[in-house]
């Protein structure tokens, strides 16, 4: 009985990409856009883009994710899609923490995999070796994860408020300062040859974490949300 | 048994507010009470520092000010927890109260901290773990209070400040635990059980400052509780009764509450 509701939720939000393939692209060109920035703005020699790469490319990423997931459950409250969530979830008996699940999900990979597309364009712009190439990859991609999770709460949280993807914003930004440190942290370790599996390890543990706590705080949101 | 009645029963925003009001005045007394033999051990009794000199002086208010703002997220995430899971709308209210005096020692903290660095440090500010860690500390008690303040007042902003009030609440231990797992520039804690750092007097006068900053707390955050029923409740008979007896002479006090 589960199984089919989670696809539907599932399906929707790529059937609504599908429809408009070039607004994924948008948040991968924000994010090679602002990357672009930092070598205008400091004098490009090596040292200094090596120095720069993992906090720039994180922090450049960071923003485009979190800038496409803000406004995350903006329409689908207005819209009544999260109502009908609510009617399905009472009638099947399916948590709705499980269908937040399905709907983060389907966020992370059409919000993220572009930008991780385009990682390695940028990265090819500050000059990073493969290794590292590949922990910045690892990294992003367990990064997102969390990053998504926590957008996901304050999106519902902020639904139906004025400004809402400002206040999204505000809440975020300070819990994800953890993500930041530990997926930059990586990188740099792996610039200098240094095993990056602690930090690595990190950011999986602050994944499977959240996991668990962020689906049931969203629904609890995206109930108040429906009931205000 | 007792506590978890004793809670529910001050559940009620009416008894709640007639608890506010009769311990704001006595906790505020006693915050001074402690306060003004705090401050004379702080600044009179205990001698300057060997190597600090007269400078160390501020960690009487540093101190507190960093374990409060501290204490009083704990303290929010309980209320919110409890709020959540019983639908009590008085533990929303605590929490959203003590919020702003949260949010206050958060930036006393910081304030203090940047004044106590720039002599002994000869920097305002470092990147060090703990400093970063509380900056993100206040950042998170301001988002609470954008999004508490984004309800205009309304009960919807209930749950949705609960759910934040946990979320930010996972944060806390990594505040804690900053220290061991960056080491830097900052000193360890200096009081913990079994190992004790400090002598005798500015101990005294530590804890004599927190007791106070306790009290502090309560005052303002009951007297906050009093104004957000109060904001919250306008169109009830009981508050209405009440007000009118506030303002009408003596009897007039007893015939509300009959």
């Amino acid at each position: 009985m589960s199984v089919p509701l989670l696809r539907a939720v599932f399906l929707r939000e790529w059937a609504k990409a599908a429809r408009q393939p070039a607004d994924l692209l948008r948040h991968a060109l924000f994010f090679v856009l602002v990357s672009s920035l930092f070598p205008l703005a400091l004098k490009p020699d090596a040292r200094a883009l090596a120095l720069l790469a993992p906090g720039v490319l994180w922090v450049g990423a960071l923003l485009a994710v979190l800038l496409a997931s803000a406004s995350m459950f903006q329409d689908d409250l207005r819209s009544g899609w999260i109502d009908q969530w609510l009617l399905a979830s009472r009638a099947t008996g399916v948590p709705l923490a499980l269908l937040v699940a399905a709907r983060l999900l389907a966020q992370w990979l059409l919000t993220a995999l572009p930008v991780l597309l385009a990682a390695p364009l940028v990265a090819l712009q500050y000059g990073l070796a493969p290794g590292a190439l590949a922990v910045l990859m690892v990294s992003l991609a367990l990064g997102t994860a969390v990053l998504v999770l926590v957008a996901g709460v304050a999106a519902a949280l902020a639904g139906g408020l004025r400004q809402a993807a400002l206040l999204v914003l505000l809440i975020v930004l300070p819990l994800a300062a953890p993500i930041v440190i530990f997926g930059a942290q990586a990188v740099h370790a792996a610039m200098r040859g240094q095993p990056a599996g602690a930090d690595l390890a990190l950011l999986g543990a602050l994944l499977a974490v959240l996991a668990l706590v962020c689906p049931p705080l969203a629904a609890q949101g995206l109930k108040a949300a429906v009931e205000a | 048994m007792a506590a978890e009645s004793l809670l529910f029963h001050h559940a009620a925003p009416k008894r709640l507010y007639a608890l506010a009001g009769r311990w704001a005045r006595p906790c505020l007394w006693a915050a001074l009470i402690l306060l003004l033999p705090g401050l004379w051990l702080a600044l009179v009794a205990t001698p300057a520092d060997a190597v600090q000199g007269e400078g160390y002086r501020i960690l009487y208010v540093h101190v507190p000010a960093a374990w409060m703002s501290m204490w009083i997220y704990a303290v929010m995430a309980f209320w919110s927890f409890v709020g959540l899971v019983w639908r009590t709308r008085a533990s929303h209210l605590m929490a959203h109260a003590l919020a702003p005096t949260g949010a206050l020692f958060a930036a006393l903290s910081l304030a203090t901290g940047a004044l106590w660095g720039k002599p002994m440090w000869g920097t305002w500010w470092v990147w060090d773990a703990r400093l970063t860690t509380s900056l993100l500390l206040l950042f998170i008690y301001l988002g609470y209070l954008a999004l508490l303040r984004a309800h205009e007042g309304r009960a919807s902003a209930d749950r949705p400040c609960a759910v934040l009030g946990l979320l930010g609440a996972l944060n806390l231990p990594v505040i804690y635990f900053s220290v061991h797992w960056w080491n830097t520039l900052h000193q360890g804690a200096s009081l913990a059980p079994g190992k004790l750092s400090l002598p005798g007097a500015t101990l005294a006068g530590l804890l004599l400052m927190t007791g106070a900053a306790w009290l502090w707390t309560f005052a303002t955050a009951l007297l906050r509780v009093r104004l957000l029923i109060a904001g919250r409740e306008a169109h009830t008979r009981w508050l209405h009764q009440l007000r009118a007896a506030d303002t009408a002479p003596a009897p007039g006090l007893e015939a509300a509450h009959a």
